[in-house]
C-alpha cells in the first residue's frame, strides 16, 4: 500500500490506516544547510533525498494592510483607514503566478495548506511594546472599538480564504498565533473567545462551507488553557511551535482531549540541540503512544536552526523513521 | 489609613480614583512611604497573586500597573522629599541579536510597581553594556530577556560575564519564551521566572538572600 504525501496526511488526520506517518521538514533555512555543509553534509546531498520526506506547501496570501498603515487604529475614525487598506479583491494579495499555481495544485500529490489568519496580535499591528500596550488598553477600555477592528480583519480574512478556496482544494487551514507567553497565553480564555474567536467566525464559516476538514491552530506560546475554547469553535488540530514542551506535552493533551484534537509537532527541539541520548529518549518516549492513538504528525516543535549539529539531525531523522515504522506494525 | 480603597481602585484599573485616593491620604498627613507600601505595592502584590492563580492575565496586569502608576505619580514628589530609597536596583535588557521588547517591558513594569529602581537598557544590548550599567548604577540584579532560541547563547555569555566580573553581590535573572528553569540553572543564572509577575518574587528573594 503506497500512498502519496497528500493521501498520507488526509488519512492521518481522519484516523485512517496509512502506509506510514507523514514526515515533514522543519523549515530548514539556507544558513543551517551552509553550517551543515561543514559538518558532513556533502555539497550535492539534499535532505529530502537522504530521508523519507513528505512535501508540505503553505499558501500565504497577503493579509497585511495595503498600503501599510502609518498608524494602526486607536479610535473609531481610524477604522475606516484599516477597512480600506484590507481589500480582498486586490490581485496583489495572491501569490505570484497564481493561475499557473492553481493549475499545478489541481494535480498535486503533496499536502497543501492555507494560512487564513495571522492571529490576534499581528492582525492588530502589534510588533513591539507601544502598539502592544495600546491594544491591551483598548481591550479593556474600548471593547467596542476592539471588536470592530477585529471584525474588519475577520471579514477580510474570510473573503481572502473564499477567494482561494473557490479555486483550490486545500488539505488544511492554519490560524497562526505567534505572540504569547511560555507559561500561558497573554489573554484569558474568556477574552480569547469573546474577542478573538468571535472574530474568526466568518473565516470558520467559509472553511466549513468548503469542507475543510483540518483546522489548525499553530501557536508559538503555551496555549494549553485555550484548547477547550478552540475545540468549541471548531478547530480540531494543534501545532505548537517553540513552546514550553513540558507544559504542552502532547501525551497529556491526548489523554485530556482524546481524538477530537489532532496533533502536529510535539518533539522537543532542545533534544536535537543536546545529544543522541536526549534525542533517543525524546523520540522513543513520546512518539509511539501518540502514533498508536492516530491523528498525529511527528515533528520537532519549531524551526531547526544552526545550533542543531548535523550529526544530531541525521540521528533524529533516522530514529524517527525507525520508531514510526515499528509503531505502524 | 484607607489602604483597601486604593487597592480596590488599582484592581478596578481606575487611574483617576487611585490618584484621587492617594492625594486624599497625603492631605490627611499619611506618610508617603506608608501609602506606597501598604496600598500601592500591596495592590500590585495582589495583582501578582491573581496572575499566579490564573484570575488575571496580561491585560489585567498591565491596566492595574497603569492605575498604580497614576497613584505613584501623585506620591512621587513626596517620596523624593523623604529621600526614600528604592528596594533595589535592577538593570534589565534584551540580549544582543534580539529586538523583542514586550516580555522585557512587562517585567520592568512589574518591578517598578514593586518599588524597585529599574534601569532599562532596551533591546539588542551587548554583553559589556549590562556589566557597565550594573557597576554605574550599583545594581543588585542584571535581568536578561530573550525571545529567539538563537540568542540563548548570548544570554549564557552575559551570565558568565556577570559571574566572572560582577562580584558576589550582583545576581542574574533570566527569562523569555525559550528559557526554561533547567536552561537557567545550566548557564548558572541566579534566578529564573516564567512570567513578569513571578519575576517580582524572584527578585525579592535574590535581594534578600
Amino acid at each position: 500500500m503506497h500512498m502519496t504525501s497528500r493521501e498520507r496526511f488526509l488519512k492521518t488526520m481522519r484516523y485512517q490506516k496509512t502506509d506510514r506517518v507523514p514526515y515533514f521538514e522543519e523549515g530548514i533555512r539556507k544558513d543551517v544547510i551552509k553550517a551543515w555543509r561543514t559538518q558532513g553534509l556533502t555539497k550535492t546531498a539534499e535532505l529530502s533525498e537522504m530521508f523519507s520526506t513528505d512535501r508540505r506547501e503553505e499558501i500565504e496570501v497577503d493579509l497585511e494592510p495595503r498600503p501599510k498603515l502609518k498608524k494602526w487604529p486607536a479610535s473609531r475614525n481610524e477604522l475606516n483607514v484599516l477597512r480600506k487598506s484590507l481589500d480582498p479583491d486586490d490581485s496583489r494579495r495572491l501569490p505570484g503566478k497564481w493561475s499557473q499555481r492553481v493549475r499545478t495544485w489541481r494535480s498535486r500529490d503533496h499536502m497543501l495548506m492555507l494560512r487564513v489568519h495571522r492571529g490576534f496580535f499581528l492582525s492588530m499591528g502589534v510588533y513591539g511594546w507601544d502598539r502592544f500596550s495600546e491594544v491591551i488598553r483598548l481591550l479593556i477600555k474600548d471593547t467596542k472599538l476592539m471588536r470592530e477592528a477585529l471584525a474588519i480583519q475577520g471579514e477580510f480574512a474570510a473573503r481572502m480564504a473564499e477567494r482561494v478556496l473557490a479555486e483550490v482544494e486545500v488539505d488544511a487551514a492554519v490560524f497562526s498565533e505567534p505572540i504569547g507567553g511560555n507559561d500561558g497565553p497573554l489573554l484569558s480564555p474568556k477574552m480569547y473567545e469573546e474577542f478573538v474567536l468571535t472574530s474568526y467566525q466568518p473565516v470558520l464559516d467559509v472553511l466549513n462551507r468548503y469542507g475543510i476538514e483540518t483546522i489548525i491552530l499553530r501557536t508559538f506560546a503555551n496555549a494549553r488553557i485555550l484548547i477547550p475554547s478552540i475545540l468549541k469553535w471548531g478547530f480540531n488540530c494543534l501545532w505548537g511551535c517553540e513552546v514550553n514542551i513540558e507544559a504542552m506535552d502532547y501525551r497529556d493533551l491526548r489523554r485530556e482531549f482524546g481524538p477530537k484534537l489532532r496533533l502536529i509537532g510535539g518533539i522537543d527541539l532542545d533534544a536535537l540541540r543536546r545529544d543522541k541520548e536526549a534525542i533517543r529518549r525524546e523520540v522513543e518516549d513520546k512518539v509511539p503512544p501518540l502514533l498508536a492513538g492516530g491523528g498525529y504528525v511527528p515533528l520537532a516543535d519549531g524551526r531547526v536552526r544552526a545550533d542543531v549539529p548535523f550529526e544530531n539531525y541525521v540521528y533524529y531523522r533516522k530514529l524517527l523513521e525507525k520508531v514510526t515504522r515499528a509503531g505502524m506494525g | 489609613m484607607e489602604a483597601k480603597a486604593i487597592i480596590d481602585a488599582v484592581l478596578d484599573f481606575d487611574q483617576e480614583k487611585t490618584a484621587q485616593l492617594v492625594r486624599a491620604l497625603l492631605d490627611q498627613g499619611v506618610d508617603a512611604l506608608k501609602i506606597l507600601d501598604q496600598a500601592l505595592i500591596a495592590a500590585m502584590d495582589e495583582v501578582g497573586r491573581q496572575f499566579s492563580t490564573g484570575d488575571f492575565f496580561v491585560p489585567e496586569m498591565l491596566m492595574a500597573a497603569e492605575a498604580m502608576h497614576a497613584g505613584l505619580e501623585v506620591l512621587g514628589p513626596h517620596l523624593a522629599r523623604s529621600d526614600i530609597k528604592a528596594k533595589g536596583t535592577i538593570v534589565i535588557g534584551t540580549v544582543k541579536g534580539d529586538n523583542h521588547d514586550i516580555g522585557k517591558n512587562l517585567v520592568a513594569m512589574m518591578l517598578e510597581c514593586a518599588g524597585y529602581r529599574v534601569i532599562d537598557l532596551g533591546v539588542n544590548v551587548s554583553k559589556g553594556k549590562f556589566l557597565a550599567a550594573a557597576k554605574k548604577y550599583q545594581a543588585h540584579i542584571v535581568a536578561l530577556s530573550a525571545l529567539l532560541t538563537t540568542t540563548l547563547a548570548e544570554m549564557e555569555a552575559v551570565v558568565a560575564d556577570v559571574r566572572a566580573k560582577g562580584g558576589s553581590r550582583l545576581k542574574t535573572l533570566v527569562g523569555g519564551a525559550p528559557v526554561t528553569a533547567s536552561f537557567a540553572a545550566g548557564i548558572g543564572a541566579d534566578g529564573y521566572s516564567p512570567d513578569a509577575a513571578g519575576a517580582v518574587s524572584v527578585v525579592r528573594s535574590l535581594i534578600s538572600a
